[in-house]
């Protein structure tokens, strides 16, 4: 691993918090970790183990208290479109059709080619159909796919997501989870998951990171070296079953 | 509904009984024939007229008023700091004890309606529409953050286009307030407007008109509820 490959570093990361009792709340500990550019990386751990929070500061909604998170060698210090974010709620903007979400950050300076853009992701999403209907219209996984959507036609160079389908049934989950490595594998997007399904995140990633809870810590990390493109029948073969007990044997340590 | 029937029954059975004397208590009769009889260009003009601009003026100025200080306060701490309190702490002031400083300030014409209104609406509208817009869910705000917006373009994309719908049942609501505080301000001063009608009315025994004019007041308030709810289901199709 090169120095000049890591696309996002973060550097012995500690992350306080006031609660409500004034005491303080040491989100997370002393984090370091580098992520390589094309990389698809999975953060799974207990509750209250900071994987959230390790996201919102890779995305620059929050600062860290100590460390340093570097993007392309430079220091996070605020969101920006190079980073996007999929929420584990599904974020719509109510008031604005299914069209206009998906095109809500692009910036309207050359409308022919974006009206290609939007109408090609309205396609990929298979929400042609209601691209001129208001979110409520939505089921779970379509709301989802629309955020994606919304996320990835700025051509973000990292996507960062909170257990974007977190909130989905069992079957709606699995093709959301095909459409999202299709969709990463396209755009040869760089990508950090933070799931609890640690099926979810052996099928999808090419690394997982266990995080410790008390204070978040990360206690292990493992390669998930499954052949690509990866789809749902890799599930049964020994060599994710191999992968899936390491990374449940890290958790209960 | 049935509530509704069985008072009227009453009031019927009362008034064919003879049991109060119609000084008192007029009969339905005579009230719808007092109301039908209000349906007069004269009394549009003499009254309808004067007491509409009023209403319209005063619950205009101060939704124009309230609008930005709710906006800001939700906002910004500072401003959230400064004005909040003084609301909180306003909107606990009865408004009929303002009426008589407000014949003071203002004499018995329409400066005093409208200063009685305005007083009675924009602080509790400031503090509804600071809620309205500090509602936004943090989701939301955060998706535009992400896609490097600026904090007034997250004003003007996010938070005021979510706040919308909640703020115009805002202001449907607070409507009905402006009425009690219209009719309030005529009743105690003035040479016109329907409240006006109502105690000359009073004063010449006419209870009939008394009755209409209040029945008017009723018909006027949801009058304008339902033009809010429509136009509010207009605008608002995505709710």
């Amino acid at each position: 691993m090169t120095m000049e490959s890591s696309l996002l570093e973060f550097k012995n990361i500690a992350k306080e918090f006031v609660g409500s009792g004034k005491q303080r709340i040491v989100a997370l500990g002393d984090v370091s970790l580098s992520i390589q550019q094309g990389e698809f990386v999975s953060i799974v751990g207990p509750s209250g183990c900071g994987k959230t929070t390790l996201l919102r500061l890779a995305a620059g909604l929050d600062i860290p208290s100590s460390g340093r998170v570097l993007y392309d060698g430079e220091l996070v210090t605020g969101p920006g479109p190079e980073r996007g974010l999929v929420f584990q709620a599904y974020t719509a903007f109510p008031w604005l059709t299914v069209r206009e979400n998906i095109a809500f950050g692009l910036n309207p300076s050359n409308p022919i080619q974006e009206d290609e853009r939007i109408t090609r992701w309205l396609e990929k999403t298979g929400l042609t159909e209601f691209a001129d209907h208001y979110p409520k219209a939505l089921s779970g996984g379509m709301r989802q796919r629309m955020a994606l959507a919304r996320t990835m036609i700025v051509s973000p160079k990292v996507v960062l997501m909170d257990e974007p389908m977190g909130a989905l049934d069992q079957r709606t989950r699995e093709k959301m989870q095909s459409f999202l490595l299709q969709v990463i594998l396209e755009t040869n997007t760089t990508a950090i998951l933070v799931t609890h399904d640690i099926r979810e995140a052996v099928l999808l990633s090419d690394r997982i990171i266990i995080l410790g809870a008390r204070p978040g810590r990360i206690v292990g990390e493992i390669k998930s070296d499954l052949a690509n493109p990866r789809n749902h029948h890799q599930l049964a073969t020994p060599e994710f079953e191999s992968i899936y007990n390491r990374v449940g044997e890290c958790l209960l340590e | 509904m049935i509530a509704a029937i069985a008072l009227l029954s009453a009031w019927i059975l009362i008034a064919f009984l003879g049991l109060v004397d119609s000084v008192f208590l007029p009969s339905p009769f005579e009230t719808l024939k007092s109301f039908f009889k209000l349906l007069s260009l004269q009394f549009f003009e003499e009254q309808l007229v004067p007491s509409t601009i009023r209403i319209l003026f005063a619950f205009l100025l101060s939704v124009i008023i309230a609008f930005p200080l709710g906006l800001l306060s939700s906002q910004n701490p500072f401003v959230r700091k400064m004005i909040l309190p003084v609301c909180s702490f306003a909107r606990y002031l009865p408004v009929a004890a303002f009426v008589p400083l407000c014949i003071l300030w203002f004499g018995i014409g329409d400066g005093q309606k409208v200063a009685v209104i305005m007083l009675g609406v924009t602080f509790p509208l400031v503090l509804l529409i600071a809620a309205d817009t500090a509602s936004t869910p943090t989701e939301l705000i955060e998706t535009g953050r992400t896609f490097g917006l600026s904090k007034a373009e997250i004003v003007r994309r996010i938070v005021l286009p979510w706040a919308l719908p909640a703020i115009w049942e805002d202001l449907r609501i607070s409507a009905g307030w402006a009425w009690s505080y219209l009719i309030l301000a005529e009743l105690v001063a003035g040479n016109s407007g329907i409240g006006y009608f109502v105690v000359q009315s009073q004063r010449y025994l006419e209870t009939a008109n008394v009755f209409a004019g209040i029945l008017f007041i009723g018909l006027l308030g949801l009058l304008t509820d339902l033009i809010f709810r429509i136009i509010g289901s207009r605008l608002f199709r995505w709710v």
